[in-house]
């Protein structure tokens, strides 16, 4: 589903990813950890072509992010770290903006719409202006848009921040019923008990370089992810 | 407690002035010093303009020993600029400041909190008020001897009247509060009452002259009429020197202002702490969910920005209401117009077939004013991953941004050319000539704002005025706009033994098509690249 390789992104003198490969198969959940400034979202920003990089190849669903974006972008669906969404709209504007996009026809928008609204309980505030909603809301709301044109691929940037225990726990089975669909999920997080919870796999970054990836045995071992995680972060 | 606090308030006025809002860095000891230098210049020069109008009346009503009368005016002059300049951003000043919840979980009494903050807004309030006031009474010392009391009196009435201005400030500042908390599409009303005021700015600036002509022709007659208005006539008296006027305004304004502390105080605790319950619309399934085509959603998107962003329609957009207004207006005056142009021509007879190209050549200094795709890209700011990472060409992006511009300002320069195209006499197929030249350079203006801004984005902005009025693609647009109109104007004259104006018009039809086909071009091919990298 997604296949990066050899990845290398330098900002100036500083290497943010230095050849960075992972695979990432259908069905399978990947965790992305590292500490701040490791290079996480440099990687996804790269994976999802709006950040141009250096070296490497990125293949997604076997199309080439760099030759062919639109494509590529058919596919995916990607929620940055801090969802800056388009306060001059209202909530249900936006979703039918990016349904609109993706040329999702009505009567399927309607039912995700209204489906993932109900999930994340945002169903009555649909028609207020996105500058009234909180973090929270607003995360819930670039789910629902991410959702909504059922892609095949799902990357996401600390998609726990901000969100109720509710909702978090709503997430989890939605990526987990996206990757039993044959879906594939990419998210980095700083919640360690989430990842070793929740992922197949788990890759760690370390000063732009992969320092482990696989399953999260092959991790982790006997250890907690935590444990692991410190061992290798020195 | 009351000094920490001033101390406080002081600080926040302070940088507004003296730091610079885009770094959030205070300004370097130069950059400080042209400010203050600056600010004193515009007291100085708006001071003189005030002392130059109080010269006209003070000359008039000395000599008929109305000096009374002189002071009223210039004092209800005074309490309008003092009570309007402050009025707009009083209430978030007082009730909406960012640290009021800060503030209120400390050992603080409410009301300090609250009087505090009328200290700065009676600072700003005085400051206006002053700029008028100031001059008139300098005029007034400068026309008649002084006496203690005629330097005294008035001097005082400067900080008394501040207080009246503080007052009125806060009462018409909550009415402000309450009307726009009731309004639905704030942004359309707020760019219409601009454009009005604006309007009216313009209608009375013009007609002041008349106005002050009639004051002072009729000076006894005004007299009489405001001294009817009892307090008014109180005020001119005490500013004359006095002492029993004096004492019933400093009581009058006192007592004004203490039942407007008094009530504010008793509500302060309660607008501060109470959130207004905002009325929900209700999410109506049938009529939310519709469908378009990806260029539509895109152009759609950005309609939406435009009018939900009164800083961006007025900035950008001003012209699209005024040009045709203005167009309207030239052919209602037409004989007026034509009479002014007729003496322009007898002056320089080589002007009169040039008419129609400096007509249009004026309507596009006006249509680049109307910078809209200038600030288009910067106002994506931290929203530019969603287009980014969406299945969409860069270039239909771009193109959705251009069609926006071309579609608000079609209509203005059409309305326009053809209005000034009989104004100044034009036959039919200069007129549709001139119609060709406005709608080219709306074109060009088009893609020149989208590549300025390709070059010159800022997508790192905290508040969207910095992009739409400080940007330097949109700097650049407006008066790049402005410096071709020009150009094509002088050329015009210069090659008029040369070029015949409706050939010098096709030219210029061509020129600009070729132009914005090339720029088009850049922005299909570099353009999209520098999009999707940004």
């Amino acid at each position: 589903m997604l296949k990066i390789t050899n990845l290398s992104k330098s900002f100036g003198e500083k290497k943010a990813v230095d050849n960075l490969s992972l695979h990432i198969k259908p069905g399978e959940i990947y965790g992305f950890i590292g500490h701040n400034g490791a290079g996480k979202t440099t990687t996804l920003k790269s994976v999802v072509g709006i950040l141009n990089f250096d070296e490497g190849e990125i293949l997604i669903d076997g199309i080439s992010i760099k030759d062919n974006p639109i494509e590529c972008k058919k596919n995916f669906a990607y929620i940055p770290d801090n969802p800056d969404l388009y306060d001059f709209m209202t909530a249900i504007q936006y979703l039918n903006f990016v349904a609109d996009i993706f040329n999702v026809p009505a009567d399927e928008r309607t039912e995700l719409i209204h489906k993932y609204a109900d999930i994340f309980e945002i169903r009555n505030d649909l028609a207020q202006p996105i500058s009234s909603f909180s973090h929270g809301m607003k995360q819930k709301l670039a789910l629902i848009s991410a959702l909504i044109h059922k892609p095949k691929l799902v990357i996401m940037d600390e998609p726990f921040v901000g969100l109720d225990p509710k909702a978090s726990h709503l997430l989890k089975g939605i990526m987990r019923e996206i990757c039993d669909n044959g879906g594939a999920i990419f998210f980095s997080t700083h919640v360690l008990e989430v990842a070793e919870k929740l992922c197949d796999k788990v890759a760690i970054i370390k000063g732009g370089k992969l320092i482990r990836c696989g399953t999260m045995d092959e991790v982790k071992g006997d250890e907690s992810l935590e444990s692991a995680f410190l061992e290798l972060e020195g | 407690m009351l000094k920490a606090l001033l101390k406080k308030q002081f600080l926040e006025l302070n940088t507004f002035y003296f730091q610079n809002r885009k770094t959030g860095k205070n300004r370097s000891k130069g950059g400080t010093i042209g400010m203050i230098v600056l600010f004193v210049l515009l007291f100085i020069g708006i001071g003189f303009s005030f002392y130059g109008m109080g010269s006209l009346l003070a000359d008039t009503f000395i000599a008929l020993k109305l000096d009374w009368l002189y002071f009223a005016i210039m004092g209800l002059m005074a309490l309008f600029l003092g009570v309007f300049g402050g009025v707009f951003n009083t209430y978030a000043g007082l009730y909406h400041a960012k640290d009021n919840e800060l503030l209120l979980s400390m050992p603080i009494p409410p009301s300090l909190i609250l009087f505090a903050r009328m200290v700065g807004v009676y600072a700003m309030g005085l400051l206006y008020e002053a700029i008028v006031f100031v001059p008139a009474i300098i005029c007034y010392w400068v026309k008649k001897p002084l006496t203690v009391l005629n330097v005294l009196f008035p001097f005082l009435l400067v900080f008394i009247l501040g207080f009246l201005v503080l007052s009125l400030i806060c009462v018409l500042g909550w009415v402000i509060a309450l009307i726009s908390s009731k309004l639905k599409n704030k942004s359309i009303i707020t760019v219409l009452i601009s454009v009005i005021f604006l309007g009216a700015y313009y209608f009375f600036y013009f007609k002041f002259n008349t106005f002050l002509q009639n004051i002072v022709g009729n000076a006894q007659h005004v007299g009489d009429s405001v001294r009817k208005a009892y307090p008014v006539y109180i005020f001119g008296r005490a500013a004359v020197g006095e002492a029993i006027p004096m004492l019933a305004t400093i009581i009058a304004i006192a007592v004004v202002f203490a039942l407007t502390y008094f009530i504010l105080s008793k509500s302060f605790i309660k607008i501060v702490t109470t959130k207004q319950a905002e009325k929900k619309t209700v999410y109506n399934e049938s009529k939310s969910i519709k469908t378009s085509s990806a260029g539509s959603a895109l152009l759609k998107k950005e309609f939406k920005r435009f009018l939900g962003s009164p800083t961006y329609m007025l900035n950008t957009g001003l012209g699209i209401i005024i040009l045709p207004v203005l167009s309207v207006a030239a052919l209602i005056k037409m004989k007026d117009a034509r009479e002014l142009i007729e003496v322009g021509t007898n002056m320089f007879p080589e002007l009169m077939g040039l008419l129609p190209i400096f007509a249009v050549c004026v309507i596009c200094m006006m249509l680049s004013m109307n910078a809209i795709t200038a600030p288009s890209i910067s106002l994506e700011g931290k929203t530019i991953w969603i287009l980014q990472s969406m299945p969409i060409d860069p270039w239909d992006i771009l193109q959705a941004k251009q069609k926006m511009h071309l579609y608000l300002n079609a209509a203005p320069a059409v309305i326009s050319a053809t209005a000034l195209g009989f104004v100044v006499g034009a036959d039919t197929y200069i007129i549709v000539l001139m119609n060709a030249f406005a709608l080219s350079f709306v074109l060009f203006s088009s893609s020149f704002g989208l590549f300025m801004n390709l070059l010159k984005p800022n997508l790192v902005w905290t508040n969207e005025t910095v992009p739409v009025k400080q940007g330097m693609s949109v700097v650049v647009a407006l008066f790049g706009g402005w410096l071709i109109s020009i150009v094509f104007g002088f050329i015009a004259y210069l090659t008029r033994d040369i070029i015949e104006p409706r050939y010098y018009l096709i030219g210029v039809v061509v020129v600009l098509a070729l132009t914005s086909r090339f720029i088009n071009g850049w922005l299909k091919t570099k353009g999209t690249k520098i999009f999707a990298e940004l």
